[in-house]
């Protein structure tokens, strides 16, 4: 079976990554995601000083801004930026870094389906690169049941998503994926960071969906592990050199 | 010598350490408020309250009110989809629900929740935006459908979905100037299907999930959980936010819930 | 556009009422459990909702006066409420003059020396518009402010009149706002029948003047009875919960 934009030939198959850390000299640290033709690039800056009304007495506030491909802001954007936030509040050790603040922008750059996944990604490989401390990473796939064929794809194109019957968008962190090496188990109890589901879909499909997500999931850990690996590899060689 | 105990009213408590005061009263299966963990608030829906409306309800859950009306007009259709009218959803909430909103511009939470029940009504396609068409490419009905929260007290999503659809289901569009509301100038509008939610509250450091969470348990809870359903049972959305992992265990008890509570939901609002 | 014939030849207006008939009130207050003090009011079709919160810390620094109180109005119309849909901007001129008008018509009667350093904000949102919408927002606020407890000197009490085509008529509905009647918002303190906002846009002979005056001073007082009413009831009701 091939799907949609002929580079795959499985539902079950994600698009190329793609990550480059470090691209913007400016901010404490930035990273670009990309999951085939769509991109992300992420800045973040901090821990810095904040704004005295945001300011929190116990811990860091993390402030982050979506800008969207074209034009301004708009509800969807804001919508995403709570997503976003809301799932790093957690994750962040802002407890190491009272009364300042973390700033997150994520532009997107290039927009083929499934931003708001790529979003996270490139937000979390922008954390590590900024050197924030972090509980554990994540990693975030999308993906939709096929209106025609009942299938679920992973990472869909935006032809795909066109003719979804229900998408879904996952996030993991790493923590869950070291402990349980029961793989080969079906159906291992997931534990979810952060689930947004729309369209129309039955209470299994949703859990069979986690359950691929999960999987593919796998792969983006590992890919983050790679890239931070290569790019701290590629640093000591340039101090030692 | 006994030192002084050093002691506080359970008010003075609350203010101080408003998540352990909590935790005290989850511990023993019960809330502040006198509700079991899974018991929702009581609910009342009144339809077509305001006349000025093409359709129009008020949804109360506990202390928590919103007031919804659709207003029906006619503008050109858009290049992409000359066949089909257009539905706008808005959520707002004014400084006068509540002391936590200022003045100003929507605030972040307002755009959030208007996304996601724009997405809701969309992506499960609750109206055939075909049926909005007067004339292909000329014009087509906007339906503007304002939901404005009077009083807050957590658990806006539920409410403002349950008022949006209430309000919809009793919408009828006048075709011309027509006086009596049930003329043949007149259409009612056909949902295809009513979806109704279900939001639980977690706390991520007692593993407690608590249903209709009211404002202040919003405020020291970790993450939240919305699970939206139609009638037939199917899933209409799910979102889960904020707060550490959550077990598939967790989700799937709250999908359960949320199906006894949107089916108690939808009689309160067939009623009458 | 024909022009509707607003009173009929047996002097009955367009909705059935006599000249000097108010439409049928209904007033509610403590409406809201997230307020200090709210009060909702229906005057016929036209629905308010008014909240007030504090005397409370004042926002911004800037503002804070050192012997008193400052009031903040903040009017918001529903887009729902109207025949045709605005969106309405929070900078609406319209809107903004409304609300400073509530907020001048309120600050000679709230004692506001006895809550220096603070602000009082008053929230009014408009559920339904069937004409009258200031003399209906500054009742709701007047007793809001009731129910918050904040000190008055007296009620306010709002009417409006107008000249319908032959004859002066109080407390008129949108059609008959909206076909070029003159019509005057009063506003007045009841116990000494002082009037502390008069508001007027539209022409009106000055010999019919006194008499639309008159009406709508009548239409205060009676303004008074119904809030007033409501206002009782809401104590001993309260006072009959304390002492069981």
């Amino acid at each position: 079976m091939s799907r949609l934009d002929r580079t795959r030939t499985s539902a079950h198959q994600l698009r190329p990554f793609f990550s480059s850390q470090n691209l913007l000299n400016r901010a404490d640290g930035s990273a670009q995601f990309d999951f085939g033709e769509s991109s992300v690039m992420c800045s973040v800056v901090g821990p810095s000083e904040v704004k005295l009304r945001d300011e929190k007495l116990d811990k860091a506030t993390i402030e982050v801004v979506v800008r969207p491909l074209v034009g301004l802001p708009g509800i969807k954007d804001k919508a995403r930026e709570q997503a976003i936030r809301e799932t790093l509040e957690p994750l962040v050790l802002s407890g190491l870094h009272p009364r300042t603040g973390i700033q997150i922008v994520v532009q997107t750059m290039k927009d083929d389906g499934c931003i708001l996944a790529t979003a996270f990604n490139a937000t979390i490989l922008a954390l590590l690169d900024a050197g924030i401390p972090l509980k554990s990473i994540l990693g975030a796939v999308t993906c939709i049941v096929d209106n025609n064929s009942n299938e679920i794809l992973l990472d869909p194109t935006t032809e795909e998503l066109a003719n979804a019957k229900s998408t879904h968008t996952f996030v993991f962190d790493n923590k869950s994926s070291i402990t349980s090496k029961e793989e080969q188990q079906e159906s291992v109890d997931v534990a979810t960071l952060y689930s947004d589901s729309t369209g129309l879909f039955s209470e299994e499909e949703y859990f069979e969906c986690a359950q691929i997500c999960y999987k593919a999931v796998q792969a983006v850990h590992g890919f983050i592990r790679t890239a931070v690996q290569k790019k701290l590899e590629k640093e000591y060689q340039q101090i030692h050199s | 010598m006994a030192t002084p105990a050093f002691t506080f009213t359970p008010s003075t408590f609350q203010k101080l350490h408003p998540a352990e005061f909590f935790r005290r009263f989850t511990t023993e299966g019960v809330r502040p408020d006198g509700r079991l963990l899974d018991s929702f608030r009581p609910t009342t829906v009144h339809h077509g309250v305001i006349s000025t409306a093409n359709g129009s309800a008020m949804v109360r859950i506990g202390g928590t009110t919103v007031v919804c009306g659709v207003k029906a007009e006619v503008a050109e259709p858009r290049l992409d989809a000359p066949d089909q009218g257009y539905l706008v959803p808005n959520v707002e909430l004014s400084p006068m629900c509540s002391s936590k909103f200022r003045p100003g511009p929507p605030s972040e939470q307002a755009q959030a929740v208007s996304e996601a029940i724009n997405r809701v009504l969309k992506e499960s396609k609750v109206l055939d935006l075909k049926d909005l068409c007067i004339e292909e490419g000329k014009a087509v009905w906007v339906l503007y459908v304002d939901a404005v929260c009077v009083a807050y007290d957590g658990n806006i999503y539920d409410a403002a979905l349950a008022a949006i659809m209430a309000a919809l289901n009793n919408g009828t569009i006048k075709v011309s100037g027509g006086t009596a509301a049930n003329d043949e100038n007149s259409f009612k509008l056909k949902l295809a299907r009513t979806p109704l939610s279900a939001t639980f509250a977690i706390f991520d450091t007692t593993l407690t999930i608590l249903a209709d969470p009211n404002v202040t348990e919003e405020t020291i809870s970790d993450g939240q959980i919305s699970i939206t359903l139609d009638e037939t049972g199917l899933l209409c959305g799910v979102t889960k936010i904020g707060a550490a992992s959550c077990s598939q265990r967790v989700l799937k008890d709250c999908v359960q819930s949320a199906k006894k509570r949107t089916l108690q939901l939808r009689g309160i609002m067939n009623q009458l | 556009m024909s022009r509707t014939e607003l009173l009929s030849p047996e002097g009955l207006r367009i909705d059935g009422r006599r000249p000097a008939e108010l439409r049928k009130i209904t007033s509610t207050t403590c409406v809201l459990s997230q307020a200090d003090g709210s009060a909702y009011l229906e005057h016929g079709n036209t629905k308010v909702l008014a909240a007030v919160y504090g005397p409370r810390e004042a926002r911004h620094r800037a503002l804070v006066l050192h012997d008193r109180a400052i009031l903040n109005v903040e009017l918001n119309v529903a887009p729902f409420s109207t025949g045709e849909r605005r969106r309405r901007s929070k900078n609406d001129k319209r809107l903004l003059e409304m609300a400073s008008f509530v907020k001048q018509t309120f600050e000679p009667v709230v004692i506001a020396t006895l809550y220096p350093r603070s602000q009082i904000d008053i929230y009014l949102q408009v559920i339904q518009h069937d004409g009258g919408t200031l003399q209906a927002c500054i009742n709701a606020t007047t007793m809001a402010l009731i129910d918050a407890g904040i000190a008055m000197t007296d009620y306010v009490c709002a009417c409006t009149a107008g000249w319908v085509e032959r004859e002066a008529a109080i407390d008129l509905n949108y059609i008959e706002e909206s076909s070029d009647t003159s019509e005057v918002t009063i506003a007045m303190l009841p116990k000494s029948s002082k009037i502390t906002l008069t508001q007027m846009e539209s022409r009106l002979h000055v010999d019919k003047l006194e008499e639309v005056f008159r009406l709508a001073g009548e239409g205060c007082k009676q303004m008074y009875e119904v809030m007033d009413k409501t206002i009782r009831d809401r104590a001993e009701d309260l006072a009959r919960k304390m002492a069981v």
